[in-house]
């Protein structure tokens, strides 16, 4: 049974959800230090792109950020559990919704990590346009979103095929 | 049925990516913290009411005994001596007056 569920296929899939991972830690690591080396102030600063490290308590868009331990605990057990539904989504469905899946995973594991060892994740990247700012967000989120994107195009696109039919 | 799947899709890219709101990035955490003019300020400090009472320590209390009976030593040396100087004076006077009649 084991050795059944640990084919080629299994290595694939996980090499890519722990490169995710890696890669956002990474990224995150060298912000965070380099935000101790500049004493807090702006990393980098350009005519569209700020580097600038902010940690959010809460979930997309700064939502849900609480004070009390026991919320924000609650909140990280429920994000844990929608990374155990998406595992198991992963195992089920084949091509390119499971690798979309599967970075999405990577990139909700890298998240996972911040809020349980800093209480907090770090964004870091700021897109802007003069004064217009879009969200601060972070390498993880970028994956997350693609993989979300490409997860809802594919459902649309199949349930154009199922209508065609 | 696509619908839900997009719905749910979305719930999940709400709860999994961390992106923040700028203007919430750069709160100044003091605005977090209780508001100081709610305080209730301090009563200035006092001494106790039986601070006098309090009983001294052993070795200060030997100490001044030493020295209130050094202090009454010296005294009465020196009554005793002021004494015997009058005796002194007065025998002094008797004799001189004594030699004179002589």
């Amino acid at each position: 049974m084991i050795s059944k569920f640990l084919n080629k296929n299994f290595y694939i899939n996980f090499s890519i959800v722990i490169s995710v991972y890696f890669f956002d830690r990474l990224t995150k690591m060298f912000v965070i230090q380099l935000d101790k080396n500049n004493l807090g102030s702006d990393i980098f600063n350009s005519t569209y792109l700020n580097i600038v490290l902010i940690w959010n308590k809460g979930i997309a868009f700064g939502l849900l950020s609480f004070n009390e331990d026991y919320l924000y605990n609650i909140l990280s057990i429920i994000i844990a559990m929608i990374v155990v539904v998406l595992v198991i989504m992963s195992i089920k469905s084949q091509g390119f919704k499971r690798y979309s899946l599967l970075m999405v995973i990577g990139g909700a594991l890298g998240n996972l990590h911040d809020r349980i060892f800093f209480k907090a994740v770090p964004d870091f990247i700021d897109f802007h346009i003069g004064s217009f700012h879009w969200f601060i967000f972070n390498v993880s989120d970028i994956f997350i979103t693609f993989g979300i994107i490409f997860l809802i195009v594919l459902e649309i696109s199949s349930n154009k095929e199922e209508k065609y039919e | 049925m696509s619908k839900y799947r997009v719905t749910f899709f979305l719930s999940f890219l709400i709860f999994l990516s961390s992106c923040a709101v700028v203007k919430e990035g750069f709160k100044s955490p003091k605005q977090k913290t209780s508001d100081e003019f709610l305080v209730e300020k301090k009563s200035p400090l006092i001494m106790p009411p039986n601070f006098n009472e309090l009983p001294l320590p052993e070795s200060s209390i030997k100490k001044n005994k030493e020295e209130d009976n050094t202090i009454e030593s010296l005294v009465s040396k020196s009554e005793n001596k002021t004494i015997e100087n009058k005796e002194n004076k007065n025998q002094s006077l008797e004799n001189s007056i004594l030699e004179k009649i002589k």
